[in-house]
């Protein structure tokens, strides 16, 4: 199949392909969500070289596990789980504390208006952080950065609903305090 | 509903959520609300564009995948545990079907023995090969409930 016809199929059908022997074709979801792995591993890991090597590592082991995929949660929701605990359990294995860099992310060339908008929101996002301990903090960055749900936040960290609902209304109540002084500035 | 009420249940929403009835009639009479709901949305596409990749990453990720090997799909632990059963069930009943008497009256007594002997073997093989084939989902399991890290890196 050419590379143009599999960048038009959905994440399941492509996992089907790769099940089937077209191993190239996880080039596509290499593709596709490196960034947030990545952007994941430079939260964790505050260096670029480090966040590569844990890409490949979330990525192999996808590839891995790809036959264990259900279908259950979006392919995204499943990967970004393997990546959250790869990175729990290397910074674990180096008895490092787990700290999150909000800020942290690849460069990048935003226009002036939604780079505007993007700092401001990731002050906010930061701010918000900073008050909690740093594997509560990863819940309101799971739900700015990630788009994941309350119910898929809670499944993969481990916490309570409610406690990363009041977190995520606190860092939200934050943003607008922000986006008010930037509307009025 | 006052834009107090609106604004705090509209920070309480889940991702992907629409606003329930009262919210959305709030918002379609307040322009003041409508505007910070455009703005925080723009705000969080913002912030959720992606990160560019860093170069030659892919390249990278894609070697080491072709030197992983192959997923394969996998029998589902529903049907494990069915053959399983099965498996056990017909290893408890063949002792007491009537071709198992007709067995014993043709080879004699001694013949039972033996053949428990392998029907407890095929079933202990199956259970090994289950546990074999399922290491990864047990590590992960352990990993899960201990709370650390049980496999090593080469």
């Amino acid at each position: 199949m050419s590379g143009r016809l599999v960048a038009d199929l959905s994440d399941e059908e492509v996992i089907g392909l790769v099940l089937g022997g077209d191993t190239e074709a996880f080039s596509q979801l290499v593709r596709r969500h490196q960034g947030r792995v990545l952007r994941l591993g430079m939260s964790f890991f505050r260096d670029e070289e480090e966040a590569a090597d844990f890409a490949q590592d979330v990525f192999v082991k996808a590839y891995t596990a790809l036959a264990s995929f259900k279908g259950r949660s979006k392919f995204s929701t499943w990967l970004l789980r393997i990546a959250y605990n790869t990175a729990i359990n290397a910074k674990q294995r180096r008895k490092d504390a787990v700290l999150l860099d909000p800020e942290a992310e690849i460069q990048g060339s935003p226009g002036v208006d939604e780079s505007h908008l993007r700092e401001e929101t990731a002050r906010a996002v930061r701010q918000a952080m900073a008050e909690l301990p740093p594997r509560q903090a990863l819940c309101i960055e799971l739900y700015f950065y990630y788009d994941l749900k309350y119910a898929e936040i809670g499944e993969m960290t481990g916490f309570p609903v409610n406690t990363i609902k009041s977190h995520v209304f606190r860092a939200k109540k934050l943003l607008r305090e922000r986006l008010g002084e930037a509307k009025e500035a | 509903m006052r834009c107090e009420t609106f604004r705090n249940r509209h920070a309480r929403l889940d991702a992907g959520r629409r606003p329930g009835l009262f919210a959305r009639a709030h918002l379609s009479r307040c322009a003041a609300c409508r505007a910070y709901a455009e703005l925080e949305a723009a705000a969080l596409a913002a912030y959720r564009a992606p990160s560019p990749a860093l170069p030659g990453l892919e390249d990278r990720i894609m070697a080491a995948v072709r030197l992983t090997p192959r997923p394969r799909r996998r029998v589902s632990l529903r049907d494990w545990v069915g053959v399983g059963l099965l498996i056990a069930v017909s290893t408890a009943l063949i002792p007491l079907a009537e071709e198992f008497d007709w067995v014993k009256e043709l080879f004699g007594p001694s013949y039972a023995l033996p053949l428990s002997l392998v029907l407890a073997l095929v079933l202990t093989a199956y259970v090994a090969v289950f546990i074999g084939s399922h290491m990864t989902e047990l590590l992960e399991f352990l990993e899960r409930r201990l709370g650390y890290a049980v496999t090593h890196r080469a």
